[in-house]
């Protein structure tokens, strides 16, 4: 069922959702100028664009409590977190729906439901907004990930309106019918155009046979390691876990998961001290074959929705899309080239 | 709705010093029923919680057929091992698992069997061992290989005994000798001339340090060893256990999940020294 | 936990003595922390302190080396000292008072000579002279990341310094790049710990962590020349607070 909400009215269907959850997600601008995701509180929305940041914040977080351990005398208690809290993310564009589903085939599908992600997922009502124009270095229509998916409602900018597609009941009971009126118009078309293209066909295989190319290196070495890459990326999941005592009470301690990144020399670092993945080479490659290569083969899909944020957020411009069309194009012979080759 | 990384309450039963920092702990499940119904494959990694320090992974050093208790042998060498270190025989952990792939026993039957360890490498060896031990009359000859750098760090010297008379061909040698060590000295590829049966019908399982294991694939392979032959297993930094964090991921493969046992034919392919 | 109280004590080489006015800046947090230690020595906090031969089981030591009196006294502190803590840039870095070393030699020189006490050819960091068990890294210190070890040393866990840039620590917080705004920031080369403070309030990262090992000092070199950073100005934000790198030795001196 399709509606139409008046853009004059925008502000009051968002304020009836925090009325109503408590908490609201909007894309907007934070205090140092990046955009990203945050609370609604009456401010101004970002609506132009994607977010410099990606809402992953919201399903993964970068520090999140797992357990709690409490001493009591020989014994210990061990309890695990939930998060129940009810929210609505508004405006996650089809990129971020499609990282959410991508995440979904790790933490849901996968073993089964892990609760830590999936209480968030669940409790959260996902409301996508369209892109009527590509992003600066996306290249979500050769990823296939252009038109949202797994979403509770769509809205689409037509003008003075939004066109709102309800996709789920969940999504349907939000819309106040004071706010939304029925409409039978055709759907606007939301057709884009990215700039960048990323040839996919056979990529997962192609990169792993290259494992070797000269590409990695020549790419690598104005890599900073700065991390900007896999932390805005909106599918960059990896993690340590941690545990802290509590300060002061000597019989408490908590452990958390840690978003960390595979950029950084203490990712494989073992006790005594050794770096299993010490070349920033061998890192930088590490982050296009998770993404490309490993993840496909484990789950199906690759680990990439074509947002095209590390790109944007690369001080030295290393673009992964470069990298994979370089070896597409230009790939090794297997047999001069492949691991079994080079010992 | 599951939580793979809730660690499940165990006290330690025992403790043994085996070397100056090496310890045995036996542990058990607080959950009785949770102990009765736990079995593993040789080979197979746990995760132990000492809370408030952390979680390491470590191979199961007991037999699987004796599992009322389980057995881990640990090497004191960062803070968490530390603080097991410093626990006592009544304490609780926490324990997860077990993960990974173990070596495939069933499949060895009739096949002569040869073990090759390395330092602390000979703990996860040690299962498959007594499990050998166990079922003995369905293997073949059975040598154990053993090298470590000092005759202190020598492990498990009572169960060397006790192999050596179940007549297993057990060897070991030092990098260092002192002056009462009557053993050999070098590495541990250095003994594969001792052994003396032939490379077909016969099954390599190694673990030990990473430049160990290479150096070993290479020398049985120049006997005449078949990829097929041999199983490794790998040392990496195993965290979730279970495929979530990716800390483990080698090549294409994720240590936790498709390891830390590997074929040689599966090693051969993935980038083990990713430079 | 156990009864026996930690003995710490607080010194001061060649220093502004803030960095043990950020740890006491914890008012309250670090009063909790007084149940498991116990102060032996500290100038700022102690009215009077009769230096005794009792042994401390951790010494933070703030300030550089820069003459015979202060590494004396670094001597002295580390033979009654069991986990020895460089506490803050000048002790671990050398910091400001290291800005002399990146100076042309006459200049340095004339500056010994006019100097009212003896000091050395330059400013030392403390692990030039003795083994520092830890570095807590800043100007000031981050007293957070302080409270961090205690709780952590307390509980007998030791904590390593991990190969982690500022930038990691800047994304965490959900910052804007100083970089891609064009403005220059040593961000990628500098250990964390600070929760990217400077950053994220807009100001350059000036390294006052210290150089990460991992740092690629070639790359970000390159980078802030392309965004117009002439020779001398890259040259001083380098050297402001840390030692010229190896690999940037062309910086020193003429222009471009």
């Amino acid at each position: 069922m399709n509606y139409i909400l008046k853009k004059e009215d925008f502000p009051k269907f968002l304020e009836l959702l925090k009325k109503k959850f408590g908490k609201v997600i909007v894309p907007a601008k934070n205090e140092t100028g990046a955009t990203c995701f945050q609370s609604y509180s009456g401010q101004e929305l970002f609506l132009e664009s994607r977010t410099d940041f990606s809402a992953k914040e919201f399903f993964r977080p970068a520090k999140e409590k797992m357990f709690s351990f409490k001493k009591k005398s020989s014994s210990f208690e061990v309890k695990s977190e939930h998060d129940n809290t009810k929210k609505v993310l508004f405006g996650i564009r089809p990129c971020g729906t499609h990282a959410l589903s991508t995440l979904d085939e790790l933490f849901i599908k996968f073993l089964g439901e892990d609760n830590f992600y999936s209480d968030k997922r669940k409790n959260t009502i996902i409301i996508a907004l369209q892109c009527n124009e590509a992003c600066e270095n996306g290249f979500c229509t050769s990823m296939g990930t252009s038109q949202a998916s797994g979403h509770d409602l769509l809205f689409i900018e037509r003008g003075h309106d939004f066109f709102v597609r309800a996709e789920t009941k969940q999504g349907t009971d939000l819309l106040d019918p004071t706010l939304f009126k029925h409409t039978s118009d055709a759907e606007p078309s939301s057709k884009i155009e990215c700039k960048n293209e990323l040839d996919i066909e056979g990529l997962g295989e192609n990169l792993y046979a290259n494992f070797n190319h000269s590409v990695w290196k020549e790419e690598s070495e104005r890599c900073l390691s700065c991390t900007s890459c896999t932390q805005s990326c909106p599918t960059c999941y990896c993690y340590t876990s941690n545990d802290e005592f509590v300060f002061g009470s000597g019989t408490e301690s908590e452990r958390f998961r840690v978003l960390d990144s595979c950029q950084l020399q203490r990712f494989t670092k073992v006790s005594g001290n050794h770096v299993f993945r010490p070349s920033r080479e061998g890192r930088l490659r590490q982050f296009v074959l998770h993404k490309f290569s490993y993840y496909k083969k484990y789950h199906g899909m690759h680990l990439c929705v074509g947002c095209g944020r590390c790109i944007t957020a690369c001080p030295v411009k290393i673009s992964l899309v470069d990298i994979a069309n370089k070896i597409q194009k230009h790939p090794l012979e297997f047999q001069k080239h492949s691991l079994e080759a080079k010992k | 709705m599951i939580t793979p990384e809730k660690p499940l309450l165990a006290e330690i039963i025992s403790i043994s010093q085996d070397t100056s920092d090496t310890k045995t702990f036996e542990v058990g499940f607080v959950d009785k029923k949770l102990q009765k119904k736990f079995s593993f494959m040789p080979g197979q990694f746990m995760m132990i919680s000492v809370f408030g320090f952390g979680e390491f992974p470590i191979s199961i050093s007991s037999s699987p057929y004796k599992t009322n208790s389980i057995k881990f042998t640990i090497v004191n060498v960062g803070n968490v091992t530390n603080a097991m270190h410093k626990l006592k025989k009544g304490e609780q952990i926490g324990l997860r698992g077990p993960f990974g792939t173990g070596f495939p026993l069933q499949k060895f039957r009739k096949k002569n069997i040869l073990f090759v360890s390395g330092g602390c490498g000979l703990a996860p060896l040690r299962s498959a061992i007594y499990a050998v031990q166990e079922k003995k009359s369905e293997f073949g000859k059975i040598s154990v290989l053993f090298g470590c750098k000092t005759p202190e760090n020598v492990l498990f010297n009572e169960d060397m005994n006790q192999w050596q008379k179940e007549n297993f061909n057990v060897l070991s040698t030092v990098d260092y000798p002192n002056k009462n060590w009557k053993g050999n000295t070098g590495v541990v590829t250095g003994l594969f001339k001792q052994v003396n049966f032939s490379p077909e019908n016969t099954i390599v399982m190694i673990c030990g340090p990473s430049v160990m294991i290479h150096f070993s694939l290479i020398e049985l392979r120049k006997k005449g060893f078949r990829n097929e032959q041999m199983f490794a297993s790998l040392e990496r930094l195993m965290q979730c256990g279970v495929g979530y964090c990716s800390h483990c991921n080698i090549g294409n493969k994720y240590s936790c999940i498709d390891g830390p046992v590997f074929n040689a034919k599966d090693l051969e392919k993935l980038p083990v020294k990713e430079n | 936990m156990s009864v026996k109280k930690v003995k710490v004590g607080f010194f001061s080489l060649t220093c502004c003595e803030g960095c043990e006015f950020a740890v006491f800046d914890l008012e309250e947090k670090l009063l909790k922390a007084f149940d498991y230690l116990e102060i032996v020595e500290s100038r700022v906090l102690m009215e009077k302190i009769k230096p005794e031969a009792v042994r401390l089981d951790i010494s933070f030591v703030e300030g550089s080396v820069i003459s015979k009196h202060d590494l004396d006294k670094l001597h002295y502190i580390r033979k009654k000292t069991d986990f020895l803590v460089a506490l803050g840039a000048c002790a671990a870095i050398a910091g400001i008072n290291g800005i002399r070393n990146a100076l042309p030699e006459g200049v340095q020189e004339r500056m010994k000579q006019k100097a009212i006490i003896p000091v050395k050819e330059k400013a030392f960091s403390l692990s030039a002279f003795v083994k520092v068990d830890y570095i807590l890294n800043g100007c000031s210190v981050n007293e957070l990341e302080f409270l961090d070890f205690l709780n952590r040393v307390l509980h007998g866990v030791i904590p390593r310094l991990e190969e982690v840039p500022v930038c990691f620590e800047c994304k965490l917080n959900g910052n804007a790049c100083l970089l891609l705004k064009g403005i220059p920031c040593l961000g990628p080369v500098t250990y964390a710990g600070c929760d990217a403070l400077c950053p994220g309030q807009n100001a350059q990262c000036i390294g006052c962590r210290g150089f990460t090992k991992d740092a690629n000092f070639k790359s970000l070199d390159n980078l802030l020349k392309e965004m117009g950073i002439g020779k001398k100005e890259r040259f001083n934000l380098f050297t402001y607070f840390n030692p010229l790198p190896k690999e940037l030795r062309d910086l020193r001196g003429g222009s471009e």
